[in-house]
């Protein structure tokens, strides 16, 4: 049905008429405006970055734009002719794409019959060593290599993603729209997407990456529209003349200020917060996942954790909190021996958490905010054989005085909570408490660019009372920005402490792939200038909608939505 | 006289062949991402309607669609309350099983003891002279022979086809159903119905074919076996035929035995399928639910708050 061709390279991105062009998009949901007067436009050859915040109605317009929801009002025009997109089907018959998030590919299945899917229409048979040949022939013409043959099941992500892009630009779409593309590529596979959409630009298509990521935005964007609360507050605007502050403002609507960069230092006399000697721990699947770390933490001082995923930060933390039995080693809580403890060991001496995946380990779905806050700390709450609901309820209040983190009111079910509002949860539970010893893993998953701001300062907040923090984050800048040291792990073992005021991406990066020394990609796109606002910009994508996710799912075999 | 192994092997196909019908229905169910526990059920129906309209109109092949029907009909059960009204599919499935039994009963009971015009063996000429191997494939009823097509089909349509696309699409990933415009409430409703009917041809087999008699539960489990032997045969329509014959073997060294006079206990013989089945099942363990569609293992694996 569809066919093949490739374009000759689009016009000057200034003058050409836009391939699709919005006016006026306004979408309510019952008394939520999710888009309100939305105008938008993509022109042949030119990469349009759409940036907002959750909840800022990026999705909304999208949906509109692919024909799963119908505006309000508005209209929408492609290639200069008025239409009305019924159905994603309808967008694909005008020639717009959507890449997914979450790709829409079947793993089981071969690349062919995946494409099968989105190109058979009639016959009997898929026919697949004729599609096979035409992929192979796509492939060759975009410059996009997709092996017909393979299981998707054998794919990275980066390969499934360049399969979906070559399966969209084979249905004929001349506008390609990437929703998140990078929230699920490791650095390496997000240079090579980049390359590929500039590829993509220089053959005349129109394509949109929505993104969370300033720096994203710096590496491959010719213009950029910002959404807030629905609105559009910055109309494709070109971003290289504004500042990483600017879009931030724009992002936020308030200016974020920087992180003090002043850490004055704290005395104390306090034993070690947390300490580590010759520490091994076995993983869930039994094999050993760390090995033999020994790490000191101080009161009053912030370690990072740096390393790719699943290099034994969880591991790290739960051995910390005495929630992991160790197979050797020494764990020191405030001076205090863990030993064979258990969390109990790890409450009493004083040490606290966030967890990586409070979802699925920390949380009661069908319990109550004000449950958790009081399974949190449950002897403080004790009263002979029952609970002092009341005490537990002016604690939760003090800690929301204290905290100010927006958590949801103390009656509501945590399963009808967004990710990102559990995780409001989890934060003032461990930040508003007078814990010696802070492990935090990924404290800024899933929240806001407000919010995480104000997670950070309050860690900088513990530090400054003394307390010691361990913070594991996959965001290497917000770590500089936040840690005194930063303890890379590649493995399961400590390959360097190094100081992160002094400190550099490509140092960071060698040591979490064991010290080999790694060239320096793409400078634009893997090592933005590691300011503040950009940490801030990065905390907010990575996790978001995969929690998200989870929790809808969770929210739904719980048989309630919020 | 021909030999044991003969004997044996002969039975196992002509006896394997119900199960093998009802496998490949509740493979191209499963395969769609609904597990149908009402198998049994609609070979049952699918015995009794094949039965009663064999007897009525004194066609077997009437009774044939009959049978066909029924089981399709009551699969659809099935599907409106699992497709539509979302049902725990296990629950549906065995209430499916547990009213087609009743339902069989208070209907059945007319025709136990009524004597039709059975499908009767056939020896095809020429391959059926073939030493050894003509007797054991080619002196059966239509219906067997009609098996050794539907088992190379079935997977052609599932794997080669484009409906078959959709169908194992509608299994592992339902939402990529949606995005391109497919409806996986159609795909499941079809994949479902159609494979009662193959459960319902099943069970025709059983009574105008291979009993040629109707009597009360006279599937005795071959429909749980067939459910079994799916998971066992990793979803794939050609082991779902391989294994019907080891059952089928199972079945018929019952009879074989007893004619060369051998006294062994008749209960232990018939139970020599289901040990088949629970020794099969105990060596693969988990190891099946890997190979099953993604959509289908979240079946298995729900877990509801």
């Amino acid at each position: 049905m569809s066919t093949v061709t490739v374009e000759a390279p689009g016009g000057s991105t200034t003058t050409a008429e836009p391939l699709l062009s919005v006016t006026g998009f306004t979408k309510r949901f019952g008394e939520v405006l999710a888009n309100s007067d939305v105008s938008f436009d993509v022109r042949p050859g030119e990469v349009h970055a759409l940036i907002g915040e959750n909840g800022a109605g990026k999705s909304t317009l999208l949906k509109l734009v692919y024909g799963m929801y119908k505006p309000d009002s508005g209209e929408m025009r492609v290639a200069g002719e008025k239409v009305a997109v019924g159905s994603p089907t309808q967008a694909r018959a005008l020639g717009i794409g959507m890449v997914f998030q979450d790709l829409r590919l079947v793993p089981a299945f071969t690349v062919t019959e995946n494409y099968a899917l989105a190109l058979a229409r009639s016959g009997v048979t898929i026919q697949a060593r004729e599609l096979s040949r035409r992929i192979a022939a796509a492939s060759e013409s975009y410059g996009l290599a997709v092996e017909p043959d393979a299981l998707v099941r054998h794919l990275s992500i980066g390969e499934r993603q360049r399969t979906e892009i070559l399966k969209v630009l084979m249905t004929g779409a001349r506008i390609v729209i990437l929703d998140e593309p990078t929230s699920v590529l490791a650095p390496t596979e997000v240079d090579a997407l980049f390359a590929m959409v500039s590829r993509l630009r220089a053959q005349g298509f129109g394509i949109v990456i929505v993104t969370h990521k300033l720096a994203e935005v710096r590496a491959i964007a010719d213009r950029v529209t910002v959404l807030r609360g629905g609105r559009v507050v910055l109309a494709g605007t070109d971003p290289k003349p504004m500042t990483d502050a600017e879009l931030v403002e724009a992002m936020v609507g308030q200016t974020v200020a920087a992180l003090p960069a002043e850490r004055p230092t704290v005395a104390s006399e306090a034993p070690p917060a947390l300490e580590l000697v010759g520490v091994s721990a076995l993983g869930d699947r039994g094999v050993t996942a760390l090995h033999d770390v020994t790490l000191t933490v101080s009161p009053g001082e912030i370690v990072g954790v740096a390393g790719v995923a699943g290099s034994g930060q969880r591991e790290l933390c739960e051995v910390a909190v005495g929630a992991r039995p160790t197979s050797a080693g020494t764990v020191r809580v405030s001076g205090r021996e863990l030993g064979r403890g258990g969390p109990t060991a790890g409450l009493t001496a004083g040490a606290v958490d966030v967890p990586e995946d409070p979802v699925n380990d920390a949380v009661v779905p069908t319990l109550t905010v004000l449950e958790h806050m009081a399974l949190g700390h449950l002897r403080a709450f004790l009263r002979r054989i029952g609970l002092d609901w009341g005490r537990v309820g002016r604690h939760t209040s003090d800690i929301n005085e204290k905290v100010q983190l927006r958590m949801a009111p103390p009656h509501r079910r945590v399963a009808d909570l967004s990710g990102g509002n559990i995780q409001r949860v989890m934060l003032s539970r461990a930040l508003g408490r007078d814990a010696s010893l802070v492990v935090a893993a990924y404290p800024s998953r899933g929240l806001d660019i407000a919010t995480t701001r104000r997670t950070q300062e309050l860690l900088l907040a513990r530090r400054a009372d003394g307390a010691g923090l361990l913070v594991v984050s996959e965001d290497l800048d917000e770590l500089m920005s936040v840690a005194d040291r930063i303890a890379v792990f590649c493995a399961g073992r400590l390959t360097g402490v190094v100081p992160a005021a002094t400190t550099n991406r490509q140092e960071l990066g060698a040591l979490m792939t064991g010290g080999v020394a790694v060239p320096a990609a793409t400078p634009a796109a893997a090592d933005p200038v590691p300011t503040a606002e950009t940490a801030a910009a990065d905390g907010t994508g990575d996790e978001t909608a995969t929690d998200a996710a989870a929790v809808a799912k969770d929210a739904q075999t719980g048989g309630e939505g919020s | 006289m021909s030999s044991l192994a003969v004997d044996v092997l002969s039975g196992a196909v002509v006896g394997g062949t119900a199960i093998m019908f009802a496998g490949l229905g509740e493979t191209v169910s499963e395969r769609a991402g609904v597990i149908n526990l009402g198998t049994e059920g609609c070979m049952l129906g699918g015995a009794l309607a094949a039965y009663a309209a064999t007897a009525t109109s004194g066609s077997p092949w009437v009774g044939v669609l009959a049978g066909i029907g029924a089981g399709a009909a009551l699969a659809a059960v099935h599907a409106v309350l699992v497709v539509a009204r979302k049902a725990n599919q296990f629950a549906a499935g065995l209430t499916v099983m547990f009213f087609a039994l009743g339902l069989t009963s208070l209907f059945g009971a007319a025709y136990v003891g009524r004597q039709i015009n059975s499908l009767d063996p056939w020896d095809v000429p020429g391959l059926s002279s073939i030493p050894w191997v003509g007797e054991i494939l080619f002196t059966h009823d239509p219906l067997t022979y009609l098996s050794f097509f539907v088992a190379p089909a079935v997977w052609w349509l599932l794997y080669r086809s484009r409906v078959g696309l959709l169908v194992r699409t509608a299994g592992e990933h339902s939402e990529v159903l949606l995005v391109h415009g497919y409806s996986t409430s159609t795909v499941r409703y079809a994949s479902v119905i159609a494979g009662g009917g193959l459960c319902g041809l099943g069970g025709a087999h059983l009574s105008i074919a291979y009993s040629n008699a109707w009597f009360e539960n006279m599937t005795v489990g071959r429909g749980f076996i067939a459910v079994a032997l799916v998971i066992f045969a990793t979803w794939n329509p050609l082991r779902v035929m391989a294994g019907s014959y080891l059952f089928g073997a199972a079945l018929a060294l019952s009879p074989a035995l007893q004619a060369r006079g051998y006294g062994i206990n008749q209960f232990a013989l018939d139970a020599i399928p289901f040990v088949v089945t629970i020794l099969v099942l105990a060596v693969l363990g988990k190891r099946t639910l890997l190979a099953a569609p993604d959509e289908l293992r979240r079946v298995f694996e729900t877990r509801t708050a």
